[in-house]
């Protein structure tokens, strides 16, 4: 796929591209680390790392975001908030949900969210996403969200993840440029941190779950300490985290991975 | 004081969450200790239920004529300086499963320096320490849900 352009990303991006500082690196080990560091050196609010190639991306728990180079779009964007990080909970849920919408407007069909950030097409993963928070500044806590996309997966490296993966083809085995992709999430990401950073998590509830993957599904969800729940999903509160039905009662969840899959 | 009223003090505190009393009378003074050898490890496998030990008077049992001293049970705060998390979520010890923890009980420790991950929903944060010294207590358990507010460690500062 063509090299990624910063003069053709900001004039797609218009107007919302003003707050954006956009710096564009050949090779990177990861761009959330990267960015991490330039934060605690005092990087601006809108500081958007992009990567043309992206060598060692992460994801949590030191697990590796594998992209091929040009058929990726790997970038982490630093995002300045008032208050403390508690406010910032429902955040990763938000970002996957704006990489979805920013995707529908190019007419990529097929995506579903699972909680908390997964990214589906067609119930493979197409993007991971990662919110790493820095230290705290006179009371803003800046959020560094990291965004890896596979536009174009390459088999070699398909054959070599850890859960299947799909990527934006159509049909006709064509995708949208990197671009344009990259302007269209960074467009709607825009409004949606503006608002985030206003109103929460909740005025995207709804539309969080008019996508979800397992909406009033059963559902299994393993917790950090390797206990295992099952029960409903009966939706979201309003700071993100998830509401399982079990019995009658609804539990609340900040934290676990989530199979559809029922044995 | 007589054995009766005594034997009603200990039942008291038995059944109350003080760990220690210490009631003065006149020239009598009585002391009643819980003793819980396993209170540390309490402590350390269930936080969620870990509740600051009383300060004061204010749980002593109802008994106008008995100023009861403070409860000398040790709070994290006696102890040093006491990291707490800024938000809900797991509290995890290393970066990844079976990598070193980033640090361990004993060990000095230098102010901006990572001492442990909160996640909740994908978020991530590195909590740093505010102090240098030494981690004297890890209050928490790897992989374990904490809420805001929670005591982490109890850094004893240089």
């Amino acid at each position: 796929m063509p090299a990624l352009q910063p003069d053709r990303i900001l004039q797609l991006l218009g107007p919302a591209g003003h707050c954006l500082k956009l710096v564009m690196v050949e090779r990177i080990d990861s761009t959330n680390q990267h960015l991490l560091m330039l934060a605690d050196q005092g990087a601006p609010h809108g500081y958007c790392l992009v990567a043309q190639h992206q060598l060692a991306g992460r994801g949590r728990q030191g697990r590796t975001w594998l992209s091929d180079g040009e058929g990726s779009l790997t970038f982490s964007l630093l995002w300045r908030f008032q208050g403390g990080a508690a406010s910032l909970a429902g955040l990763p849920l938000v970002v996957s949900l704006a990489v979805a919408q920013a995707l529908e407007r190019l007419s990529v069909d097929g995506l579903a969210l699972k909680w908390p950030n997964d990214l589906l097409r067609h119930g493979r993963k197409i993007a991971g996403v990662l919110v790493e928070i820095s230290d705290a500044l006179d009371g803003a806590v800046g959020a560094v969200i990291g965004i890896g996309l596979n536009v174009v997966l390459e088999e070699a490296l398909s054959d070599q993840l850890a859960s299947p993966a799909t990527d934006l083809r159509d049909d006709r085995g064509e995708a949208p440029a990197r671009d344009v992709v990259l302007a269209s999430v960074l467009e709607v990401l825009i409004g949606h941190l503006q608002q985030f950073a206003e109103s929460g998590f909740e005025p995207f509830e709804a539309a969080w779950m008019a996508r979800c993957a397992h909406r009033e599904r059963m559902i299994r969800l393993t917790l950090p300490n390797r206990r295992i729940e099952i029960g409903e999903c009966a939706g979201l509160s309003k700071e993100g985290a998830l509401l399982l039905r079990q019995n009658g009662t609804i539990t609340r969840f900040h934290a676990g991975d989530i199979s559809l899959r029922l044995s | 004081m007589d054995l009766r009223k005594l034997k009603k003090l200990i039942d008291l505190v038995e059944e109350s969450g003080i760990a220690e009393l210490e009631i003065t009378e006149g020239e009598e003074k009585v002391r009643i200790a819980k003793v819980a050898p396993n209170s540390q490890t309490i402590l350390a496998s269930s936080p969620m239920a870990y509740h600051y030990p009383v300060q004061g008077g204010g749980a002593a049992p109802a008994q106008p004529t008995a100023p009861a001293a403070a409860a000398v049970a040790a709070t994290p705060e006696d102890e040093g300086h006491v990291v707490k998390s800024p938000m809900v979520g797991t509290f995890y010890r290393s970066p990844s499963p079976g990598a070193p923890a980033f640090v361990e009980i004993g060990q000095s420790i230098s102010e901006g320096q990572t001492l442990c991950i909160i996640e909740a929903m994908k978020l991530l944060n590195e909590i740093e320490s505010d102090v240098s010294g030494t981690v004297k207590r890890i209050l928490v358990e790897n992989g374990q849900p904490i809420e805001y507010g929670q005591p982490l460690f109890v850094i004893a500062a240089a």
